[in-house]
């Protein structure tokens, strides 16, 4: 490669200097279990499910009446992050 | 949600860092995602391309911006400068994580600005999730999302150790 950098590939043990954790904290467990945003509560995680929907797409790109969806979610989730539930 | 974030670090996205580059100082580098502390140092970088290759030499290039840019605003702040810094990086191509550690050394650095081939190897060190599956696959896959949020949680260790040198006086 130029300017001599080379790229050395390590398996996880290697880069990490230690094994991949047998269990994860902090990650709500629906987001490990499944695939579809409406069938979760937490809100951040249907965002994020969303997000990997629209991310996996073979076009790559959302339509612009899923943008408007999504942009309402986000906001929604985002004053419901505020505490503002009324 | 994994904690990349804390107080005194910020995100931005589309964040342009000039690069000194073969004697022209005016170029300039566009992260996807970079993470700054205290609006001063360039601690993080994300790049998402459509090929692994392309993403792997814009972070690097990235990543020698940032030497530049961080050095500067040392400076600016009455630090001195460092002559070397690991850089974290992750790039996306489609929804696989790949995870680098880019040392960019000062010698690096002036190779760059001056366009010449420098006699020390960079070694940058990569690992990639579920480098026996296909490119294709993705986080979308479940196991392969455990797997990838697995190697997040350990490179967000990994990336404070190296923020430690990275902002030390």
């Amino acid at each position: 490669m130029a300017y001599n950098i080379v790229i050395r590939n390590q398996s996880a043990t290697t880069f990490f200097g230690q094994d991949l954790p047998a269990t994860l904290d902090g990650i709500d467990p629906e987001f490990l279990t499944s695939n579809v945003p409406s069938e979760v509560d937490n809100h951040g995680t249907q965002l994020l499910l969303m997000y990997l929907e629209f991310a996996t797409e073979v076009n790559g790109s959302m339509s612009p009446v899923q943008m408007i969806f999504f942009a309402s979610h986000s906001l929604l989730a985002y004053i419901r992050s505020k505490g503002c539930n009324q | 949600m994994l904690g990349f974030e804390e107080s005194g670090y910020i995100l931005r996205s589309r964040y342009a860092i000039p690069l000194n580059i073969c004697g022209e100082p005016t170029q300039t580098v566009q992260t996807d995602i970079c993470l700054l502390h205290q609006a001063s140092t360039i601690t993080l970088l994300v790049q998402e391309d459509k090929s692994e290759l392309g993403a792997e030499s814009k972070v690097i290039a990235e990543a020698i911006a940032s030497f530049q840019e961080n050095n500067r605003n040392r400076i600016r702040l009455g630090k001195g400068r460092k002559n070397s810094m690991s850089i974290p990086c992750i790039t996306m191509v489609g929804t696989r994580p790949i995870f680098y550690v880019v040392p960019v050394t000062q010698q690096l650095c002036t190779a760059v600005e001056q366009g010449e081939f420098p006699e020390q190897v960079t070694e940058v060190r990569k690992c990639v999730v579920g480098a026996e599956t296909q490119l294709s696959d993705g986080m979308e896959r479940l196991d392969f999302r455990l797997e990838a949020l697995k190697h997040f949680a350990l490179f967000r260790s990994l990336a404070k150790s190296l923020w430690s040198d990275l902002l030390a006086d």
